[in-house]
């Protein structure tokens, strides 16, 4: 009996004080990387640390952040979406095509992405879900058909957003104090995911679909369902991230969102949410996004040679999964 | 001299004796069949000759010599083939490729690179078969053969090693009737050859008709041998039979009115099979692994389709279109292999506690976590889950731990009736008493139960009645006063 009370303090124990302190500050190796990276940086170049460089950093981030909160859902729940940069690229195309061609005011034409958004990412699902493809070739498979369709509708070229243009933009530029909406718009949508995962039945359904399929199907979920919501939830994300591109860029260019898909998933992974599902939270993005956008912005900053910023981003990304992979072997 | 010798082979796992020396011979050119009840360590004696286990004490002796068995690879080096019921073959290559793997004819380029010579490959596999008169193409993929050949495709794989010992893992449970019939032509033809075989199988009647001799396995040691002629059905049913359950511990019959009846149903796995459920009453199904108890618990509860016949819930048919349906009727399944269908691992005991059942604890769509805590903690204590906190990780707990959990999961939830899959499967006997306890206790308040259990004492001590499925069939209901173990295991085996 008192064996199976002790069964973590036992294996604590038995490997010394030292991996005691190691198991203790698990949780937070994260942020002691984090905390190291900036120290190196800002020794390197001190405007690093100013804290105009802090909200410089959280508004670069911001489509990613929004992106990688969306990637999230699929993530947990054991799949992923690989076609969220397309959606990206689309539903900003719909949104500059219905302000600028079709004369709708601002607010039904960003309802408009959004449910486009949805749609997109309702494909993705019924593909994962219903048809029974695997997630990692349903959603490559849509990204390259959605990129395509992105093409068709603007005939490859950039739309304009029309005489709403400068209202547009303000959802990236605009200010709130230091922040700019896109921060903003990014920071809410973490905050949404902390309150859908933690006081939602929905989010502790998301943990066991991603943790085992076949229990949660037993004990009476929909798994179907549910696996097809996380990927509208993406999608939704995905169209989000895609208006703040868009606004950003002033246009709806059709590869603007080239790309996205993978930096939103790094930056899930970087933060701690597993491939394979059931396990991480709102701060994991929060603190992947963070980190990666950390590691751009100072690579920038502090290395001149800008061919080798890439190389040393993808070594660091590296390196974080690694010590995760290890440390996960060790128990 | 006896071409295979087994002395005194003891094995031990964690909490658990299994083989307490088993003795054994096996001649050339002769059929050993070796026969059981479930857990009588048939499995584990396998595993040992094959490779798989490693042995805690005792000798294997091929022609006298000792042997070392360490790993599968050695095993084979002894001239050992071990035949499972689950094959290892590669479905995408052809038989010759899956009959040479590994030792396939090479020849050089540039007497440096080495190339698979494909013409000597087919060219030995024919041979190979044409020697051991199998008609099959060695061209062809194997997963475009059935089962009856696959498994030929093994033996010719483990005589091509020279193996001149087979051991024989319930050969005919997949096979059909034509299939059985040609297998015990080539387990002849194979006798003639000088190779001799284990031969394992629940069904008494195959053994009568092909085994040479007969060595009966109980409680890890080898009970009885006979030659055959020399011992009747009813005597090898009476050797297997174990220590036999007090008068005492067996359960009364209780009849209430029939909640969940099936009439005639058949499914994958499962065939025209009638039972009633009753209220207040714990139905205990068992049978060799396999048999269909699974299948038929499943289809009960909806999780897979029923092809045939119906189901009546007191009384009014009822068809269930996802299993959804059955839980909202009050049919609820405590699933069996806990890791692939029970628990989420990686989670706490808390939510593995509380998942399915959320809505109690979630006001305006809001999920209130203090009090979903605060019940996971009345279940911990209810169902004596022993962990450090509702927060521990589930795959941190014991076997025992993480099924209390399981069941406790669905015994929380508004059932008429439950039914458990393997309820003590892997759980050591402390564990297992409060298992039992709590299902009793589902029975006493009301509800019908089923339980599904390959452990025949289990069925006699959990079971009002005790019912017996054999190959997809139920063959054997009988009330628990009136049942004999001997009258179970006899149905088990086809007596």
């Amino acid at each position: 009996m008192a064996g199976l009370d002790s069964v973590g303090e036992k294996t604590r124990d038995k490997a010394g004080p030292r991996a005691g302190l190691l198991a203790r500050i698990r949780p937070f190796t994260g942020v002691i990387a984090l905390v190291v990276l900036c120290a190196v940086f800002g020794s390197r170049e001190p405007r690093f640390l100013s804290p105009d460089n802090f909200f410089n950093i959280l508004n670069a981030i911001a489509i990613v952040g929004i992106l990688a909160v969306g990637q999230a859902f699929p993530l947990i729940g054991g799949g992923f979406d690989l076609s969220q940069g397309a959606i990206a690229s689309l539903t900003g195309a719909v949104v500059a095509r219905l302000m600028s061609q079709h004369g709708l005011p601002m607010p039904a034409a960003i309802a408009g992405g959004l449910a486009a958004g949805m749609l997109l990412g309702y494909i993705n699902g019924l593909l994962v879900a219903r048809v029974g493809i695997n997630p990692f070739v349903a959603t490559l498979g849509t990204q390259i058909a959605f990129f395509g369709l992105t093409n068709v509708y603007t005939n490859n070229q950039p739309l304009s957003l029309g005489n709403q243009a400068d209202a547009f933009r303000q959802i990236s530029f605009g200010q709130v104090g230091m922040l700019s909406y896109g921060s903003v718009l990014f920071l809410a949508m973490v905050v949404l995911l902390a309150f859908t995962l933690r006081l939602l039945p929905y989010g502790q359904h998301l943990y066991t679909l991603g943790g085992n399929e076949e229990a949660t199907r037993l004990a009476g979920l929909d798994t179907a369902r549910l696996k097809i919501s996380t990927y509208v939830l993406s999608g939704l994300l995905a169209a989000v991230g895609g208006l703040v591109l868009t606004a950003r860029a002033g246009q709806a260019s059709p590869v603007a969102g080239t790309g996205y898909e993978l930096q939103s998933l790094a930056s899930c992974i970087v933060g701690g949410i597993a491939l394979g599902g059931g396990l991480g939270g709102a701060w994991n993005v929060l603190l992947g996004a963070v980190t990666l956008g950390v590691i751009d912005v100072g690579l920038q900053m502090a290395v001149n040679a800008p061919n080798w910023r890439p190389v040393i981003q993808g070594l660091i990304i590296l390196l974080a999964v690694a010590v995760d992979a290890r440390a996960r072997m060790r128990r | 001299m006896a071409l295979l010798e087994l002395a005194g082979i003891q094995k031990s796992f964690p909490g658990a004796r299994v083989l307490s020396g088993v003795s054994l011979e096996l001649d050339a050119g002769k059929v050993h069949a070796l026969v059981g009840a479930n857990g009588a360590g048939k499995s584990t004696l396998i595993k040992i000759l094959a490779g798989a286990y490693s042995r805690d004490a005792g000798e294997i002796r091929i022609d006298g010599n000792p042997v070392r068995i360490r790993n599968p690879h050695e095993g084979l080096e002894a001239g050992i083939g071990v035949i499972y019921q689950e094959f290892n073959l590669v479905p995408d290559l052809s038989v010759a490729e899956n009959i040479l793997i590994g030792q396939e004819p090479a020849r050089r380029l540039a007497g440096l690179i080495p190339l698979m010579n494909r013409r000597e490959l087919f060219r030995a596999a024919a041979a190979h078969l044409e020697e051991l008169g199998f008609h099959l193409d060695p061209r062809l993929p194997v997963k475009e053969l059935g089962t009856g050949e696959k498994q030929l495709v093994e033996i010719a794989k483990a005589l091509y090693r020279r193996a001149r010992i087979l051991v024989l893992d319930e050969p005919t449970a997949a096979l059909s009737r034509r299939e059985t019939e040609r297998l015990f032509a080539i387990m002849r033809s194979l006798q003639e050859r000088g190779i001799g075989m284990i031969y394992i199988s629940h069904h008494l009647e195959e053994v009568f008709a092909v085994a040479d001799r007969i060595t009966v396995l109980r409680d890890g040691r080898n009970v009885a041998t006979w030659a055959r002629g020399a011992v009747t059905e009813a005597e090898l049913v009476e050797a297997m039979v174990g220590r036999a359950v007090a008068a005492g511990e067996r359960p009364e019959s209780r009849a209430g009115a029939p909640v969940l009846t099936a009439d005639a149903v058949s499914g994958r796995g499962f065939r025209e099979v009638s039972l009633e459920v009753r209220q207040g009453e714990i139905l205990a199904l068992t049978g060799a692994a396999g048999a269909g108890q699974t299948e038929l618990l499943w289809a009960l509860y909806g999780a897979v389709p029923i092809a045939s016949g119906g189901l009546r819930l007191r009384g009014q048919a009822v068809r269930w279109s996802s299993l959804r349906d059955a839980i909202r009727a009050g049919v609820l399944l405590s699933p069996g292999d806990r890791k692939a269908f029970g628990i989420v691992p990686t989670l706490d005991v808390k939510t593995n506690l509380t998942f399915a059942d959320l809505k109690h604890w979630t006001t305006a769509g809001l999920l209130n976590r203090r009090a979903q805590r605060e019940a996971a903690v009345a279940r911990i204590e209810k169902y004596g889950v022993r962990c450090s906190s509702p927060e521990q990780e589930m795959q941190t707990l014991s076997g025992g731990n993480q099924q209390k959990v399981v069941v406790g999961r669905v015994a929380e939830r508004n059932g008429v009736v439950y039914l458990f899959d393997e309820p003590s499967r892997g759980v050591d006997v402390g564990a297992r008493e409060e298992i039992y306890r709590l299902i009793r206790s589902l029975a006493e308040d009301g509800a019908g139960v089923v339980v599904a259990t390959p452990d025949i004492q289990e069925a006699l001590r959990l079971g009002n009645r005790v019912g017996v499925m054999r190959q997809g069939r139920l063959v054997l209901t009988e009330p628990a006063e009136t049942v004999t173990e001997h009258a179970v295991l006899a149905a088990i085996v086809g007596g």
